[in-house]
């Protein structure tokens, strides 16, 4: 009985996925990348992750340590553990230099090294 | 066991229910006239055809947004926060933040998790629980710096909006924008510069780090062991196999320079020919100079050789130190040399790469480690020394050993907080989630779709492997 059910059930999952994948058969035709606006939106609010991010970068550099300021909001989640920053420094030949780095620490680090101590090729001239 | 093939099927026909319905969402949360709603006209520019900078910068995202959409299986839709405002703190003529990003929630034993006690970036999460886990919120928020090009903050620079890849000095939003929103769909972790996990436990990125040097996975160490692995540099690697599968598709050849029976790992020039684009083999000459106030070593060639007809033909080492890159090649290929090998003058964890402009140098020219360099002056002290340079078809660039892995950028000087969320920037071509956003970049997702793969992301349905190179 469950050999005939797994038989059935393969064929009706085989022409139903592919009814679902089918682009024309998806739940809307509009285009897939839509935009609303964060004023007013009834879907997503201005977000706290982000005020919180900015306040990161804005307020110079000294956010509190991440277990301080990552109070989770329910048993198994967390807010935003990780923020990834990406800074530019102008080199000697006026070209940019960019790094990813992922705390605003480091951001601050490479913002204010020595231009020959920033691990970036292109910063070694000699 | 009739109960568990219908439970089964009951989980096979949701998971294709849903299979890519999902849509990235990208939720403009600029207000009024600013960032994205910005109304300065602006003309069209290589194919975006926004005729405001908001509506162009809006374009860019979404652009970036569709690139991963059409990528990835989205089960569940995914929002972005979005801003384009100005991040003026610490922003002068030649410093600054263009932008940043991350995954606003990580979730771990939600249902359908994969794992248990892992941590998941919140739009991962959803696409295996099938459902919105936290409707209230974005899955990721970014904002760009769109104070950058004003007097205050670094003027020369400037954004290009366009899509096609003609962005000159300026700053391709395109790509940057693709490699945040990489972050926040999982290219991230939540591991701490001390080692530790946060709340105990690994993210999935840490489930595949792994430091071939320990044999353990990253959510196999205690913290202190973790904090070592962040710096071991050229042994810290990427664990997962689609990563590794994909590789030879991606990656070229490693550079070697072979000197008598031993190959060394070489840095590359940012000038000059490609150094694996031909083969060049000789003997090797030390070079010779005059000591003075250009260059106070004699080997430093910072000007014309004094041993030229020695070096004519051959590929010659030299020391670094003193004047630039450009000069000691420029000063090698007027002694008619085959090509150059600078050997660094600090001892570091990894092969010299030297930066610099120049449109007449026509001679390969490679960095070794201040090490390597003093082996190949001690056998050139005693013997004969032949030296070729050449791509090693065994090992691609950017892996830690032939048929090995990925290595991850783990600087052995440690910086904290630019490590292991990225690939190492010894890969070749340059990948779109090398720390160093480079300006080579083209459009494509390279290896890190297949970094999605392994973290648990699936393929759209239908495309199957047919993923196009870069």
């Amino acid at each position: 009985m469950a050999r005939r059910l797994c038989i059935c059930a393969t064929i009706l999952f085989v022409a139903f996925g592919a009814l679902a994948s089918d682009r024309d058969c998806t739940r809307d035709r509009a285009p897939r990348v839509i935009v609303q606006s964060g004023e007013g939106s009834s879907v997503v609010h201005a977000p706290r992750v982000l005020r919180f991010a900015q306040d990161d970068v804005e307020a110079g550099f000294s956010p509190p340590s991440k277990a301080d300021r990552l109070k989770p909001v329910a048993t198994f989640s967390s807010q935003a553990p990780s923020i990834e920053i990406i800074v530019v420094r102008i080199g000697a030949d006026g070209k940019p230099m960019y790094a990813c780095v992922d705390s605003a620490a480091a951001a601050k680090r490479f913002l204010e090294a020595p231009l020959e101590k920033i691990n970036v090729r292109e910063a070694r001239e000699k | 066991m009739m109960r568990r093939a219908v439970v089964v099927i009951a989980l096979l026909f949701a998971a294709n229910a849903f299979a890519g319905t999902g849509r990235i969402l990208i939720v403009n949360a600029d207000r009024g006239g600013e960032g994205l709603n910005d109304p300065t006209p602006a003309a069209p520019v290589g194919g975006n055809p926004g005729t405001t900078l908001g509506a162009q910068r809006l374009n860019v995202f979404l652009a970036a947004a569709e690139r991963w959409q059409s990528s990835l299986d989205l089960k569940v839709d995914i929002l972005i926060s979005a801003r384009f405002a100005p991040i003026t703190r610490d922003c002068n003529a030649t410093s600054g933040i263009l932008g940043f990003a991350g995954a606003v929630e990580w979730r771990h034993d939600f249902p359908g998790a994969p794992r248990s006690d892992v941590w998941y970036p919140i739009a991962l999460a959803n696409q295996f629980a099938l459902t919105d886990l936290s409707p209230s919120n974005p899955d990721i928020s970014m904002q760009f710096n769109s104070a950058i090009g004003t007097s205050t903050c670094l003027s020369s620079l400037s954004w290009y909006y366009g899509l096609d890849r003609k962005h000159g000095t300026s700053s391709d939003l395109f790509v940057v924008a693709l490699h945040e929103i990489a972050h926040g769909l999982g290219i991230s972790g939540t591991t701490s510069d001390t080692g530790d996990f946060f709340q105990g436990l690994p993210s999935v990125f840490d489930t595949h780090t792994l430091d071939v040097l320990a044999g353990l996975r990253w959510d196999q160490m205690s913290p202190e062991q973790r904090r070592v692995s962040m710096t071991n540099s050229g042994s810290l690697v990427w664990g997962g196999s689609n990563v590794r599968d994909a590789m030879a598709r991606h990656l070229e050849p490693m550079v070697v320079l072979g000197v008598n029976s031993r190959d060394y790992e070489v840095g590359a020039a940012s000038f000059g020919p490609a150094a694996n684009r031909r083969f060049v083999a000789g003997r090797m000459v030390l070079a010779a100079d005059a000591a003075n106030d250009e260059g106070p070593s004699t080997t430093d060639a910072c000007t014309a050789f004094t041993n030229a007809s020695d070096v004519a033909g051959r590929i010659v080492l030299a020391d670094r130190g003193t004047c630039t890159f450009v000069t000691k090649a420029r000063n090698a290929q007027a002694a008619g040399a085959l090509a150059l090998v600078v050997a660094n003058n600090v001892e570091t964890c990894q092969p010299l790469a030297m930066g610099g402009t120049a449109d007449d140098i026509t001679i390969p020219a490679i960095g070794v480690k201040k090490s390597d360099g003093d082996e190949m002056k001690a056998q050139l002290a005693a013997a004969e020394v032949n030296a070729s340079l050449r791509a090693d078809p065994a090992r691609l660039a950017g892996t830690n050993a032939p048929g090995g892995y990925l290595r991850l950028f783990a600087p052995c000087t440690f910086d904290p907080g630019s490590s292991t969320h990225h690939w190492d920037d010894t890969a070749t071509p340059n990948l779109l989630m090398e720390p160093f956003v480079n300006g080579d970049l083209l459009h494509g997702l390279d290896l890190t779709l297949y970094q999605m793969l392994d973290i648990g992301w699936s393929l759209p349905p239908r495309s199957g492997r047919r993923i196009g190179k870069r």
